[in-house]
């Protein structure tokens, strides 16, 4: 409880009669003075009991909508009042946003009004969201006042909401693997439908099923082509596991590897959700697994890796000058292991010199433990009991330790959905010209085919649309007119 | 002419006589008066009532200009501004004007028209019956702290100063009674 301005001149106005009465000697302003102030405590013992009148019988709905959203956009915080009787004494609700939120509206506070003798009210509030991650909004603030203005109170009534805030996603993201489409994982149509382990049906064989899926028993013993198909099985744990290394940040701002990368992911979870299957997540940073969630169903799951997704990254993980600067100076198998790939594409006399020492220097079963994305499915394979699917988003900076990671984790009945972002069509504005970006495009191209090739391997490019339809373009004017690259331009995913 | 409050207009629904004093200058006193009395609050009315009472015994008991010019200062005080300042003022102003001989008569019908006035805003309350209950246990349990400290020998400053304390502790506990019905202790910590 606060006592107004009011409600202090009116405690002044009884000192004042009482320091009088001793002033003059007149005992009858002792009595006024005594009279001012019983009078002040019976309006504020009624405020007290008005206060707990409401805080009882108030109940305060407080929602967002969307609770799911990106940067910029539109969120509404609807806040009611109700009242189970004609409320005593006036309210108002201030909303709690959080610093990262602001209103669109310039409506002058407070946000909802509750007048002596209503029941109900409810107001409306527009916030926008500038900061991505996880965003609470916290329990209304109710604000009482009494009839005369002598007294305020406030206190916190109603739920807090959160909501979840999504960074601007590139609009173009284009997904391809070969023409081979998959939006819906989390519907188990991933991949070619009826690859699975129980049996479903035997069928004939029509030109449009591959020839891979003929089963010769069946053909030889019914003497025409058949098809055997299969349920997808369902007992199915998927693992994600997202790379959020030095190495994703190559692009320009808000157009990285890592948020195209992310923009597929948070898809992929949300279709993983939908289906209620469980899910895990390993957040790779330089030298381990930075972030270990075991699969689970629950929302609260889908939720956390949601939000580790969007989590912003601890800016020493990001590359910086003085970290390029302290990479030079590797000591550990893992730093060397990620200087080594940094001078990869170094044709400087500085790296010529430098790299027979930084890759020679440890074992090659050294470098490859000591690799994040390996160990992190190394631990999966520890911790997961029963079949794994991996969704794993990387880039091709290191394609010796990818084909030897996806080797092992595509051991027993796993499979592995591989979503590779193309370094060629990130590095853009450091690269020569369109010639050298479709020739290391290429080899990406064909890095990715002889994964996708491997038995339960998919693998899939994730890129800008705009600057894998421009290879395209070039790759087919010097007559490379692939399989892959028509496929691509006719069957990637498109997402906007 | 619009009525300031008339029929389909709760602008001045339960109105104190300072937020009518707007109408009053708009729309004139007669109009005013009829959708006034209208509109009041029973708080207003009783309150009213009592100020009235307390102007007409002031002006009997003092009697002469004086009389009228304290009854009028009181009325105005009222309106313009509230009940306990009215009533803070009826007294501080009566005691150069109130004269020696005053009897107990005169001087008790005055203090019942300013209590009058003085309690009738506690119609406002949700707990009407409850406020004036304690309003009245707090005036007797504080003039009998007054009481007391005179019965001690005690001077006048000293019965000002026991008052003050006694006025500032009921309230303190008033306050504590608020959070820990409310549960609002958590408020509390710094």
């Amino acid at each position: 409880m606060r006592a107004t301005r009011r409600c202090w001149g009116i405690a002044s106005i009884a000192g004042f009669l009482a320091v009088a009465s001793a002033a003059f000697g007149r005992p009858i302003l002792l009595i006024s003075a005594a009279g001012l102030g019983a009078w002040l405590l019976g309006m504020q013992y009624s405020f007290a009991r008005g206060v707990a009148m409401v805080s009882q019988k108030l109940v305060v709905d407080h929602s967002i909508s969307p609770t799911h959203g990106r940067t910029n956009e539109t969120f509404n915080a609807t806040v009611a009042l109700r009242s189970a009787v004609d409320s005593p004494l006036q309210l108002s609700v201030e909303l709690s946003p959080p610093s990262t939120a602001q209103r669109l509206d310039s409506v002058s506070k407070p946000d909802c009004t509750l007048a002596v003798g209503e029941t109900r009210a409810s107001a409306v509030v527009a916030f926008e969201c500038s900061v991505a991650g996880t965003t609470t909004f916290e329990s209304p603030r109710v604000a009482v006042t009494g009839r005369l203005g002598l007294f305020t109170e406030s206190f916190e009534q109603g739920p807090s909401r959160t909501v979840t805030v999504e960074p601007p996603a590139p609009s173009d993201v284009h997904v391809g693997r070969g023409g081979t489409i998959s939006a819906t994982h989390g519907e188990h149509q991933l991949g070619v439908q009826g690859i699975g382990f129980d049996l479903k049906d035997i069928r004939e064989y029509v030109p449009s099923d591959p020839v891979s899926r003929i089963d010769w028993r069946t053909t030889a013993r019914v003497g025409s082509p058949h098809v055997v198909e299969y349920e997808p099985e369902v007992d199915v744990k998927t693992v994600l596991i997202f790379d959020r290394r030095p190495r994703m940040y190559i692009g320009d701002p808000g157009r990285t590897k890592l948020d195209y990368n992310r923009e597929v992911a948070l898809t992929l979870v949300e279709s993983v959700e939908r289906a209620s299957d469980p899910l895990g997540f390993y957040l790779l940073d330089q030298h381990s697994p930075a972030a270990v969630l075991d699969p689970s169903a629950s929302p609260e799951r889908y939720r956390a890796v949601r939000n580790r997704l969007l989590a912003r990254p601890d800016p020493d993980s990001q590359p910086s000058a003085r970290r390029q600067r302290r990479r030079k100076s590797a000591t550990t198998p893992a730093d060397s292991v990620e200087t080594a790939v940094h001078l990869e594409d170094d044709n400087s006399p500085f790296a010529t010199a430098v790299r027979p020492f930084v890759t020679n220097n440890t074992s090659h079963t050294a470098q490859l433990n000591h690799d994040s994305l390996f160990q992190a499915v190394r631990m999966a394979q520890r911790r997961v009991t029963g079949r794994i699917s991996y969704l794993i988003f990387t880039d091709d900076s290191d394609p010796m330790r990818l084909q030897e990671t996806v080797r092992v984790a595509r051991r027993g009945r796993d499979d592995v959905s591989l979503f590779l972002t193309p370094s060629a069509l990130f590095d853009w504005g450091e690269l020569v010209g369109l010639e050298q970006v479709a020739e290391q495009y290429r080899s990406f191209e064909s890095l990715r085919r002889e994964l996708d090739r491997q038995d339960r391997v998919e693998a899939y490019e994730v890129t800008p649309r705009g600057r894998i339809e421009t290879i395209q373009t070039v790759l087919e004017r010097h007559g490379e007119q692939t399989s892959t690259t028509a496929q691509n331009r006719n069957g990637g995913l498109q997402q906007k | 002419m619009r009525s300031p409050i008339g029929s389909g207009s709760d602008e001045y629904e339960g109105a104190t006589p300072r937020e009518l004093r707007p109408a009053l200058l708009r729309e004139g006193p007669i109009e005013w008066g009829r959708v006034a009395i209208e509109r009041m609050d029973s708080a207003t009315v009783v309150s009213g009532f009592g100020a009235i009472w307390a102007v007409l015994a002031l002006v009997a008991t003092v009697g002469g200009p004086r009389g009228t010019i304290l009854g009028f200062v009181v009325a105005f005080v009222w309106i313009s501004t509230s009940a306990p300042v009215a009533y803070a003022v009826a007294h501080f102003s009566a005691i150069p004007v109130l004269p020696p001989e005053v009897t107990a008569i005169p001087f008790v019908l005055v203090e019942i028209g300013l209590v009058i006035m003085l309690l009738g805003t506690l119609r406002r309350s949700p707990v009407p019956v409850r406020s004036l209950v304690v309003s009245i246990v707090a005036f007797i349990g504080l003039v009998g702290v007054v009481t007391a400290v005179e019965s001690a020998n005690q001077s006048i400053i000293t019965q000002a100063v026991a008052l003050i304390g006694v006025g500032l502790l009921l309230s303190y506990l008033i306050h504590r009674f608020e959070y820990s019905y409310v549960a609002l202790l958590e408020d509390d910590s710094p």
